[in-house]
């Protein structure tokens, strides 16, 4: 199994029945393939609907019918759709439960960094910032190091903030760890890792439960 | 949009997708509750709440 496909699947497993979920650029918009066909919630994209479906195949596309990241995508029964400002409203009227949001850096206090890299062409910031101050609960999906290899759980972000104190919990290929005001409190670890292993790959100090840690696949 | 909650009274409670998704005005999100009642129920007061998702 992929990392990735590691991320995914656990992420699935955080979408309860009735939720409005917003659900970020990125690994985040993988995550509806994962959900069972029953699926019994609300997608949200910030350019105007609630109730997104799957990606649309080629002969189903609508120009007029993308999401916020310009794919074509499907609706599903009980769909609504909305000017920009009604979608706003939503977010910043914290009605929407649960966003995913993938991350460059995000640290120990929940400080989130993921729109900007000085130097290189970031095409803004998007929804982002209302939506990690006013979702109702914000999980990132990160991979836990970056392609060198350099820990992206770190004890202060160093890249412009999208928010501050925003992030509830963390979702990475080797940890699900939650933001608590004590530091980042590990709730799972992948299987076949052991916590000091986890520990070398994040820069932040690490809280481990007196309990036995629960593995996932 | 601004109330913490928002109760929808209905004389005609439609099943989901009966709205092409542009027609509606106030999304699923913003509706906390549905009260469907019959003209002669509005008139007496005896509501019954069939569904919500009333927050904390």
């Amino acid at each position: 199994m992929s990392k990735t496909e590691r991320i995914l699947r656990r992420a699935a497993k955080e979408i309860e029945p009735g939720f409005v979920i917003n659900l970020g650029i990125g690994l985040p918009t993988l995550v509806p393939d994962y959900l069972p066909d029953d699926f019994d919630g609300m997608i949200h994209s910030e350019n105007g609907i609630l109730g997104c479906g799957p990606t649309a195949k080629r002969a189903q596309a609508r120009p007029s019918l993308i999401d916020s990241a310009g794919h074509y995508i499907t609706l599903r029964t009980g769909s609504s759709c909305f000017d920009s400002s009604v979608s706003f409203s939503m977010i910043r009227r914290g009605r929407i439960d649960l966003c995913m949001l993938g991350a460059f850096e995000v640290d120990e206090l929940g400080n989130l960094a993921n729109w900007k890299i000085p130097g290189k062409l970031s095409p803004g910031i998007g929804g982002a910032m209302e939506l990690s101050q006013k979702a109702k609960r914000l999980i990132v999906l990160s991979t836990h190091t970056d392609k060198h290899g350099r820990p992206k759980i770190l004890e202060r972000c160093r890249l412009p903030l999208t928010a501050p104190a925003c992030v509830n919990r963390i979702i990475t290929d080797e940890a699900v760890m939650d933001v608590t005001p004590d530091g980042l409190l590990v709730q799972e670890i992948a299987e076949n890792l052991s916590p000091e292993e986890l520990q070398n790959h994040t820069e932040a100090k690490l809280i481990f439960p007196e309990t036995s840690l629960r593995c996932y696949q | 949009m601004a109330a913490e909650n928002v109760f929808a009274e209905t004389f005609d409670l439609q099943t989901p997708g009966a709205f092409p998704p542009e027609q509606i005005h106030t999304p699923c999100a913003f509706v906390s509750a549905v009260i469907p009642v019959s003209r002669k129920q509005a008139l007496c007061n005896e509501y019954e709440l069939i569904e919500h998702y009333v927050e904390d």
